[in-house]
C-alpha cells in the first residue's frame, strides 16, 4: 500500500477517528492530541497491514488501543504538534442541525463517556454495527462474552435514558 | 428507545460526520514527519540508557570495591549497591522486553495487559532502586574514622543514616500502596509516562474481569 492509498483509506474512515477520539476525550485539545497519536500509530503500523484484511477492523484495533492507553495515562507530556494559524487535523463544518437528533446523540455520547475504557470500546464497536465475531477479535474475548456484555450495556443504556426522561418530566 | 434505535442514531451521527468532517490531508503528512519521537521510542531509549549506565556503574563499583577491600563498611555498601543495581538492570531489561512486545495491532486486551504490566514493572524497579539510598550516607566511613569517632559524630551519623532509612522505607511502602493522589509519586511516574501502580493493577484486574466468560445464570 502506497502513501496515497493509505491517505485515501484514512480519509474514507475519518468518521471512525473522530468518533473514537470524541468518545475518549471531550476536550478539543485532548481530542486533537489523541487524533494525532492515532494517526501516527496508523502510519507507523501501515507496513504490517495485510491488504487482504478489512482496513476498518485493523484501524479500530489500533485506534482503540491508542485511545485506551491515552485515556489511562491521562498523559499531557506527549509531543503535541500545534499547527500554525489555528489549523486542526479535523474540523466540523457548520451545517444546519436537526436539534432533536443532536440532543439524542449528545445523550448517547454522554452515556458512552461514562463507561469504563473497555466497555466504551465495546459500545463503540456495537454502535458501528460490527459483527460479534469482529468485536470479539478486536477486543480479544469470546463471542459469547461479547453478547453478554452488550446485553448488560444495553440494559444500562435503557435505564440511563429512562432516568433522564423522568428527570426532564 | 430500542437497541436498533441506538444504532440508527449512531448511523445518523456517522452520516453527519461524513458530510461535515473536513480532514486536512496536508496536516496528516505533517503528523507523520514531525511525530517521530513516540512515547515508546523515548521509553525504549530511556531503558537502554539506564541498562548501560547500570553496567558501567557496577563495573566502577566493582573496581572501587576491590581497591578498598580492606574497608568493611565500604565493601558492604558497595556490594549492596551493586546487588540492587544488578536487580535494577534486570528490571529495566524486563521492561525493554515488554516494550518490544507491545504492538497496537494486537487485540485490545492483549495490548492493554502488556501496557499495564509495563507500568507495574516500572514501579517495581523504582521501588527496588530506592532501597540503595541510605547506603550513600555511610559508605565513606573508613576503619580509621570509625575508631576515632566521638559520641557526637556517632549521633550525627546515626541520625542521618536513620533518617534516610526511614525515608526510604516510607517511599518503598508508598509505591506499593494505593497512593495515587500523592503528588510526588505522580511526578515520578509522569516522568516515565505513566500514572501509578495502583491504577495499573486495577486495570489488570479489570482486564481479567472483562476477559472472563460470564456464568450463564449471570446473563
Amino acid at each position: 500500500m502506497n502513501d496515497a492509498e493509505f491517505l485515501q483509506l484514512i480519509r474514507d474512515n475519518k468518521g471512525i477517528l473522530f468518533k473514537i477520539s470524541n468518545s475518549y476525550c471531550r476536550n478539543r485539545d485532548d481530542r486533537e492530541d489523541l487524533m494525532q497519536e492515532i494517526i501516527y500509530q496508523l502510519w507507523k503500523s501501515a507496513g504490517g497491514f495485510d491488504t487482504d484484511r478489512k482496513f476498518s477492523t485493523w484501524m479500530y484495533r489500533i485506534a482503540l488501543n491508542v485511545a485506551i492507553s491515552y485515556y489511562r495515562q491521562q498523559r499531557r507530556s506527549g509531543l503535541r504538534i500545534t499547527f500554525g494559524g489555528d489549523l486542526h487535523l479535523m474540523e466540523l463544518a457548520d451545517r444546519p442541525a436537526d436539534t432533536e437528533t443532536e440532543e439524542k446523540i449528545e445523550l448517547l455520547q454522554q452515556f458512552i463517556n461514562e463507561q469504563n475504557e473497555l466497555d466504551k470500546a465495546l459500545m463503540i464497536l456495537y454502535l458501528e454495527e460490527r459483527p460479534y465475531r469482529d468485536i470479539a477479535e478486536i477486543l480479544g474475548i469470546t463471542e459469547t462474552n461479547v453478547a453478554t456484555k452488550l446485553s448488560r450495556i444495553k440494559g444500562r443504556l435503557k435505564q440511563h435514558l429512562m432516568t433522564l426522561n423522568k428527570s426532564f418530566l | 428507545m430500542s437497541a436498533d434505535e441506538f444504532q440508527q442514531l449512531w448511523k445518523a451521527y456517522d452520516l453527519k460526520l461524513q458530510k461535515s468532517l473536513q480532514l486536512n490531508a496536508q496536516l496528516l503528512e505533517e503528523v507523520r514527519s514531525i511525530k517521530v519521537k513516540s512515547t515508546f521510542n523515548r521509553l525504549k531509549a530511556g531503558r537502554i540508557f539506564k541498562i548501560c549506565w547500570g553496567v558501567v556503574w557496577n563495573i566502577g563499583c566493582g573496581a572501587l570495591l576491590w581497591h578498598f577491600r580492606s574497608e568493611p563498611v565500604f565493601v558492604t555498601c558497595a556490594a549492596l549497591v551493586m546487588l540492587i543495581t544488578a536487580i535494577g538492570i534486570a528490571g529495566y531489561s524486563y521492561q525493554l522486553a515488554i516494550i518490544q512486545r507491545i504492538n497496537f495491532e494486537k487485540n485490545i486486551l492483549e495490548t492493554q495487559q502488556e501496557l499495564a504490566q509495563l507500568e507495574a514493572a516500572i514501579i517495581r524497579t523504582h521501588r527496588i532502586m530506592v532501597l540503595q539510598t541510605p547506603l550513600y550516607t555511610c559508605f565513606w566511613l573508613s576503619r580509621q574514622m570509625i575508631e576515632g569517632m566521638g559520641v557526637g559524630a556517632w549521633a550525627v551519623q546515626i541520625f542521618f543514616t536513620g533518617l534516610f532509612i526511614w525515608g526510604t522505607i516510607r517511599i518503598y511502602r508508598a509505591f506499593s500502596l494505593r497512593n495515587v493522589g500523592q503528588r510526588w509519586m505522580q511526578s515520578v511516574m509522569k516522568n516515565e509516562g505513566f500514572s501509578s501502580i495502583a491504577q495499573a493493577r486495577a486495570f489488570l484486574r479489570e482486564i481479567e474481569e472483562f476477559r472472563r466468560d460470564p456464568a450463564p445464570d449471570s446473563i
